[in-house]
């Protein structure tokens, strides 16, 4: 299996979120999700792409101390 | 016959072997109240967070004199002016519902006879969400195998008699309506392929509706299992007959929130007009919900003869399935039934 390097993971979870907002200029490593207009589904939605895409595992417990998009590519990597 | 139509993968009996199966008439029916998002301010659930949350802005609402079973004999005849098939030829009425008044007598007994269609056997279905989906998959079987001729098929809801759990939360969710198919034997094939339906009855407990009407129901939760599921049953019922979600034209999904079907939407590689998203003014009507889509897209002209069509749905359970179907039905504008003021398209 390929494995999951920090550019691997920004990848992924860059492109779910551009697909869900509306202005992609805006999404970046520092950008917090309240800046992107994105709400716990939206994070739903991002935990299984992850998921499908990595193979890794995110529960819903561990988004909820996250504020930025960087905080989600860490915490891929870091379960990776 | 190609070899995949002959040995779907997965497990699914064949389909078809006997003869074939598929939808003639297409019909709905919608109560004339119109309840809007401000009847939840009381809620703290204010308007804008309801549509960013669900995507709905309104929803109909039952009058004391409607319910599970006027509504559904209503879509159940406008399916029959429909297909041209008087009452007194249906062999069998199934509605599919998690909100009927009686569990006996059963809804389909009294639609049957409210119709017409006084010979014809009834039975009740309760699939949750995925209900209809299941009534199509009996009809189907009922008519390949050679033992009925012509099933109707209704879902009808009345959720609005639902009592919310704390924190009400769902309750700007439910709306009330029916819709209904009628399905009949075609001579050349089944353009109805097999339906692909799965359940997990010890997966999360996503929502609940007691005997004592109580709804209950973690929206996130739902989110979660319905999304990979539903993705899942499309692209299997796509596979069961013969075929990829590429050479679809139209993904109709059970209207549970505007949220979900836009994230399946992009999982599968559906948007714009091959997307039906019509929850915004109708709510969430479980098993009502597929037939009223048909209805509205076959209105708006994106579901017509030969139109390629997924059907999936996902409900509390766990049951969730889904189904691709080669539309047979008319493109004109049904006999269904819309009794709002503002939206009269009702058969003389």
């Amino acid at each position: 299996m390929t494995p999951v390097t920090t550019e691997r993971a920004e990848g992924v979870v860059f492109q779910a979120l551009i697909d869900l907002v509306e202005d992609e200029s805006l999404v970046r490593s520092e950008t917090t999700f309240e800046e992107l207009k994105i709400d716990s589904l939206d994070l739903v939605e991002v935990q299984q792409i992850v998921e499908e895409e990595l193979g890794i595992r995110l529960l819903r417990e561990d988004l909820k101390e996250l504020r930025t998009v960087g905080d989600v590519v860490t915490l891929v990597v870091g379960r990776a | 016959m190609s070899s995949e139509i002959d040995e779907p993968p997965g497990g699914v009996a064949r389909f078809g072997r006997l003869r074939g199966a598929a939808v003639r008439g297409l019909g709905s029916a919608l109560p004339e109240t119109t309840v809007d998002n401000a009847a939840f301010a009381h809620l703290g659930l204010d308007d804008a967070w309801l549509r960013s949350r669900t995507g709905i802005a309104s929803r109909r609402r039952c009058d004391a004199q409607d319910g599970v079973v006027a509504l559904g004999t209503l879509a159940g005849a406008a399916a029959l002016t429909d297909a041209g098939v008087s009452a007194s030829e249906v062999d069998v009425v199934v509605v599919a519902s998690i909100s009927t008044r009686t569990a006996v007598p059963p809804a389909s007994a009294l639609v049957a006879h409210a119709l017409g269609a006084g010979d014809a056997t009834a039975c009740d279905l309760v699939g949750s969400c995925c209900g209809f989906l299941s009534g199509v998959a009996f009809a189907t079987g009922m008519v390949e195998s050679g033992r009925a001729d012509n099933v109707l098929v209704v879902g009808a809801e009345q959720l609005s008699r639902m009592h919310h759990a704390a924190p009400e939360q769902t309750a700007p969710l439910p709306g009330d309506g029916a819709g209904a198919v009628l399905v009949v034997a075609d001579t050349e094939r089944s353009r109805i392929g097999p339906v692909v339906l799965r359940s997990d009855g010890g997966g999360p407990q996503v929502m609940r509706v007691t005997s004592d009407r109580e709804l209950s129901m973690d929206g996130a939760a739902t989110f979660a299992e319905a999304v990979p599921r539903r993705s899942d049953a499309a692209r299997a019922a796509a596979a069961a007959a013969g075929t990829v979600l590429d050479d679809v034209d139209l993904l109709v999904l059970h209207q549970a929130s505007g949220r979900i079907t836009q994230a399946v939407g992009r999982r599968l590689g559906f948007a714009g007009d091959r997307l039906v998203d019509c929850i915004e003014t109708l709510g969430n009507t479980s098993s009502a919900s597929i037939p009223i889509a048909l209805d509205l897209a076959r209105a708006d002209g994106r579901l017509r003869p030969g139109t390629r069509v997924v059907l999936a749905a996902f409900g509390g359970g766990l049951v969730w399935g889904g189904v691709h179907v080669e539309w047979t039905g008319t493109d004109r504008p049904g006999a269904s039934q819309d009794r709002s003021p503002r939206h009269r398209r009702t058969a003389a």
